[in-house]
C-alpha cells in the first residue's frame, strides 16, 4: 500500500517538475499558473504523505490509507496530462514558429528578387522599408539606409516630385484610399528619369485605422518609350499619307475601300466617311469600275505589284491621266486580302509628252521638206522620164497612124499599153511624193520593209543617176512585217540613202556602190545602207546622230538626228560602224510585234 | 551594096529606150539599144551609118563622156544628146563635143524625129563626101612625083608653057604629064581637078604622105 502511495508521489513530483520545465519554454502565464498549482498540489500531497510517515505508532486507518493514496493518484495523473498537454502546446508551437520564419524568409526572398520597387512608410511619411530595388535605384546600398528618411530627404528626387508623392500618400493615410496604376516620374540615382506605375494601398492595425501606406512601382520607361515611338511612327506614316501629292487607297475583294487619305477625297470631291466602307461603284461609272476591279482581281490572282497608266474621270468632268501602282496587301497566312494603290496625276506630263512628240513629228516633217527641195531636180527627172517615154510612143504612134503601111495595129496597141503603163508610172512618183512630204500624224501599221526599200530607191532615183551609183540589193526573202509608220521609215531609208550616194561622190573614179540589206535579227528586222566612200571620222561617230552635228559643208545636221528620233519612237535603235574594206555601214533595228507576225512578199 | 541606117539608142532607162526605138521604127529606120555608154561602144562598128541618141544622165558613163570616147576613136556618127534639164554651159559642153543638138526631156511631137532624121541625113552625107575625098586620095596617091608637081601648079593655075618654064622641062613633057593626070584623077578638065582636089585641101601633105 506504501509502495504504491510512493510511486503516485514519485510520479506526480517528477510530472511536475517536468512540466514546470515546459512551462519554462513555452513562457505562457496562464500554463505556468497552471502548472504552478499542480505543483503545489503534488507537493501538499507528498508533504502530508511524508508526514503520515514520520508519526510513528500512529495507526492510520485502512480507509484513510486508501484515500490517501486515491487522492496522490489523482494528483500525479493530473500532473501527467499536464505535462502532455503542455509538450502538446510546446510542439504545436515549435511547428507555427517554423512556418512563420519561412514565410518571412519567403517574403523576402519575393521582395528582393521582384522587378519591382516596393516600400512602406509610417503615417508621418517616413520610411519604414523598402526592397532592394528600390534603395538601389535611389542611390542607397542597402535597404536599411532608407529608413526613418522622407521623399524630401532623398537626394535624387526633386521637390516637386517629393510633393506630388507626398500628397498621394496623404490621400492614402487620411481617407484610406488605394491608388491603382497610378503614373509617376521618379528621378533616379543615375540622373534619368523613370517613367513608373505604382499602387498605394494603406497600412491598416488590428482596428483597421491606417497608420501607413504601402507602395509598389515597376518601371515602364522602356514601354512607354515604345508606345512613343509607336506614336510617333503613327503620326510619321499618317503625315506622310495625307501630305503626299498621291492618291492612296486600300480596297478589299468586293471593291469595299478600306482606307482613303485625304489627298483621294479631295480629288474625289467626298468625305473619308462617304468613300470608306462604300464600293467603288459610288465613284464611278460602271464600266470604269468595272475595269478598275478587274485590275484588282489581278493583283488579288498573282500575288504580284503592278504599274499602269490610265484615263480617270473626275467630279470636275476632266478626265486626267494616272499612273497607279497596286500591290498586294498580306494577311499573317500571306493570303491577299487587299489591294493598296498609289495613283498620280501625270496629265500635264503626257500632255508635254504629246506636245514633244507633235514637235518631233513637225520636225520630222519639215526636214522632209528640205529633203525635197534638195531632191527636186531629181525628181523633176524621174516624172521626166515617163514623160518622155510617153511622148516618144504618142510620135511614134500618130506617125504610125499617118503612114499607109499596113498591120500596124499590134504596134499600136503594144505602144499604147506603154504609153499608160509610163503615165503610171509618173503618178506612182507623184503619189510617193505627196506621201513623203505629206503632214500626217504617225500611223502605226504592218509595213513591208522591203517594199518601202524599193519606194525609197524610186524616191532617190535620180541621186542614184548623178551620183552614179551602183545599187546592190540584198532583201530578205521572208521579212516580218513591222509595227510601223511607213513614211517615217521611208524618211530614215532616203536619208541613209541620199548619205551613202554623198558619200561615194568623194571618191574619184566610179565605182560608186551603195548596198541595201534587210535582215532578221532575233526579234527585230535589220536594215543596213553601206557605201565604199570615204568612211566615218575617226572619232566621235556617236556625234553623228545628234542634232546639228554634220561633215557636209553645206549640211544642216538634221537628217541623222531625225533619223535616231524616228527609230527610237520606233522602239529600235541606228548606229554607224566603218566597213573592214572601205566606206561605212549605216544600220538600223525595228522590232517586230512578237505576238502578231505577219510574213511579207 | 549601101548599108542600111541604123539609130543606136543608149539610154539606162528601159522605157525611154523602147520608146525612141518605137519613134525610129515609125520613121522606117532601124533601131539598135543599148543600156549603157559602155555595152555600145563594146559593140559598134564604124562602119554602120545612122545616128546616135544618147541620154545625158546615166549609171555610169555620161552622155558627153560617150560623145569624147567616140571623139577620141574617130567615130563621127552623129550624136543626139538627150537631157532631163539642159542649161546653157551643158549645151555647150555637148556642142563642143560634136552633137547636133541636145534635146530636153520630153521632147516636142515631131522634134527628137526631125532631128534622128536629119542626123541619119548628115551621117550619109558625111559618108559619102567621106568616101569621095577618100576616092580622090587615092586616085592622088597613085600620081608620080613629077605628076604632083605639074599637079600643084595647074591648081596655082599656070598654063602649060609657063608650067615649062618653071620646071625647065619640055612642053611635051608636061603636056604629057598633064594627060596622065587627068587619066589617073579621072577628070576630063583642069576645073573638074581643081574641085576634087579642093575637098581633099591640101595635096602637098597627100603628096608628102606618098611619099
Amino acid at each position: 500500500m506504501h509502495f504504491v502511495l510512493l510511486l503516485a508521489v514519485l510520479v506526480s513530483f517528477a510530472a511536475t517538475v517536468v512540466a514546470f520545465l515546459l512551462c519554462r519554454k513555452i513562457r505562457d502565464w496562464r500554463l505556468t499558473t497552471l502548472t504552478v498549482l499542480i505543483l503545489v498540489l503534488a507537493f501538499q500531497q507528498t508533504y502530508v504523505l511524508l508526514e503520515h510517515r514520520t508519526l510513528p505508532g500512529t495507526v492510520e486507518p485502512a480507509s484513510s490509507s486508501w484515500s490517501q493514496a486515491s487522492t496522490e493518484l489523482v494528483a500525479s495523473t493530473m500532473a501527467l496530462l499536464m505535462v502532455m498537454v503542455l509538450s502538446s502546446i510546446l510542439r504545436e508551437r515549435e511547428h507555427t514558429e517554423r512556418d512563420v520564419r519561412s514565410n518571412s524568409e519567403l517574403l523576402s526572398q519575393i521582395l528582393r528578387h521582384i522587378p519591382h520597387s516596393v516600400f512602406w512608410k509610417d503615417r508621418n511619411f517616413r520610411f519604414l522599408g523598402c526592397n532592394d530595388n528600390l534603395a538601389r535605384l535611389l542611390g542607397f546600398d542597402r535597404p536599411e539606409d532608407l529608413i526613418g528618411k522622407s521623399d524630401f530627404e532623398l537626394p535624387s528626387i526633386d521637390p516637386e516630385h517629393a510633393q506630388s508623392y507626398r500628397e498621394a500618400d496623404r490621400e492614402v493615410i487620411r481617407a484610406g484610399h488605394s491608388f491603382i496604376n497610378l503614373e509617376e516620374k521618379i528621378s533616379q540615382a543615375d540622373g534619368t528619369l523613370m517613367d513608373a506605375v505604382t499602387s498605394k494601398v494603406p497600412l491598416r492595425d488590428e482596428k483597421g485605422t491606417a497608420i501607413g501606406v504601402l507602395g509598389i512601382f515597376f518601371d515602364v520607361t522602356e514601354r512607354k518609350r515604345a508606345e512613343q515611338a509607336l506614336r510617333e511612327s503613327q503620326h510619321l506614316y499618317h503625315s506622310l499619307v495625307e501630305s503626299l501629292p498621291q492618291c492612296i487607297f486600300r480596297r478589299d475583294r468586293a471593291g469595299h475601300f478600306t482606307f482613303v487619305n485625304q489627298r483621294y477625297c479631295d480629288l474625289h470631291l467626298k468625305a473619308y466617311d462617304q468613300i470608306v466602307g462604300h464600293t467603288i461603284y459610288e465613284l464611278y461609272p460602271a464600266e470604269i469600275s468595272k475595269r478598275i476591279l478587274d485590275s484588282d482581281l489581278g493583283v488579288f490572282e498573282t500575288g504580284e505589284t503592278f504599274h499602269t497608266v490610265q484615263w480617270l474621270p473626275t467630279r470636275s468632268g476632266k478626265a486626267i491621266r494616272v499612273q497607279v501602282i497596286k500591290t498586294p496587301v498580306r494577311d499573317e497566312q500571306d493570303r491577299t486580302v487587299e489591294v493598296q494603290g498609289v495613283f498620280w496625276d501625270i496629265t500635264e506630263q503626257h500632255e508635254s509628252e504629246e506636245k514633244l512628240r507633235e514637235r518631233d513629228e513637225t520636225l520630222a516633217h519639215v526636214t522632209r521638206l528640205t529633203t525635197m527641195g534638195e531632191m527636186v531636180a531629181g525628181i523633176a527627172h524621174e516624172i521626166n522620164q515617163p514623160l518622155y517615154a510617153i511622148a516618144n510612143f504618142a510620135t511614134a504612134s500618130s506617125r504610125m497612124l499617118e503612114s499607109d503601111e499596113d498591120n500596124t495595129q499590134h504596134r499600136l496597141l503594144e505602144w499604147n499599153r506603154e504609153i499608160s503603163q509610163q503615165a503610171n508610172r509618173a503618178g506612182d512618183i507623184l503619189r510617193r511624193l505627196a506621201a513623203f512630204t505629206k503632214k500626217s500624224p504617225v500611223q502605226s501599221v504592218l509595213v513591208d520593209l522591203n517594199h518601202l526599200i524599193r519606194e525609197s530607191l524610186e524616191l532617190v532615183g535620180l541621186d542614184a543617176r548623178r551620183h552614179r551609183v551602183k545599187h546592190q540589193l540584198t532583201l530578205a526573202n521572208e521579212l516580218p512585217r513591222v509595227q510601223a509608220d511607213a513614211i517615217q521609215i521611208q524618211q530614215v531609208l532616203v536619208n541613209l540613202l541620199r548619205n551613202a550616194y554623198e558619200a561615194t561622190a568623194h571618191l574619184s573614179s566610179p565605182p560608186h556602190e551603195v548596198s541595201v540589206r534587210s535582215h532578221v535579227m532575233q526579234h527585230n528586222v535589220q536594215i543596213s545602207v553601206s557605201d565604199n566612200g570615204p568612211g566615218l571620222p575617226d572619232r566621235d561617230v556617236d556625234k553623228l546622230f545628234e542634232t546639228f552635228y554634220t561633215t557636209k559643208p553645206d549640211g544642216m545636221g538634221m537628217g541623222l538626228s531625225i533619223a535616231r528620233t524616228i527609230v527610237e519612237s520606233h522602239g529600235g535603235k541606228i548606229w554607224a560602224q566603218p566597213n573592214p574594206d572601205q566606206g561605212a555601214t549605216f544600220s538600223f533595228l525595228l522590232p517586230i510585234d512578237s505576238g502578231d507576225r505577219h510574213l511579207g512578199n | 551594096m549601101e548599108i542600111e541606117p541604123t539609130v543606136f539608142i543608149v539610154d539606162d532607162d528601159p522605157a525611154a529606150r523602147q520608146s525612141v526605138s518605137a519613134l525610129t521604127e515609125s520613121m522606117g529606120l532601124l533601131a539598135e539599144t543599148f543600156a549603157s555608154a559602155e555595152k555600145f561602144l563594146e559593140t559598134y562598128d564604124p562602119g554602120r551609118p545612122g545616128c546616135l541618141v544618147t541620154d545625158y544622165r546615166m549609171v555610169g558613163m555620161s552622155g558627153l563622156e560617150l560623145q569624147e570616147a567616140l571623139v577620141s576613136n574617130k567615130i563621127t556618127l552623129p550624136v543626139i544628146v538627150i537631157t532631163a534639164y539642159a542649161d546653157v554651159p551643158l549645151a555647150v559642153d555637148a556642142m563642143k563635143r560634136g552633137a547636133i543638138t541636145l534635146l530636153e526631156k520630153p521632147c516636142h511631137e515631131n522634134e527628137l524625129v526631125s532631128n534622128i532624121r536629119r542626123a541619119v541625113e548628115m551621117d550619109a552625107r558625111n559618108r559619102q563626101e567621106h568616101a569621095h575625098v577618100q576616092q580622090i586620095q587615092e586616085r592622088l596617091a597613085t600620081l608620080s612625083k613629077g605628076e604632083l608637081e605639074v599637079t600643084r601648079l595647074l591648081l596655082a593655075g599656070k598654063m602649060n608653057k609657063n608650067i615649062a618654064r618653071e620646071l625647065d622641062l619640055g612642053l611635051r613633057t608636061i603636056e604629057l604629064r598633064r594627060h596622065q593626070i587627068m587619066k589617073k584623077m579621072r577628070v576630063d578638065s583642069v576645073a573638074q581637078l581643081v574641085k576634087a582636089l579642093l575637098a581633099v585641101g591640101d595635096i602637098d601633105q597627100v603628096g608628102d604622105e606618098t611619099d
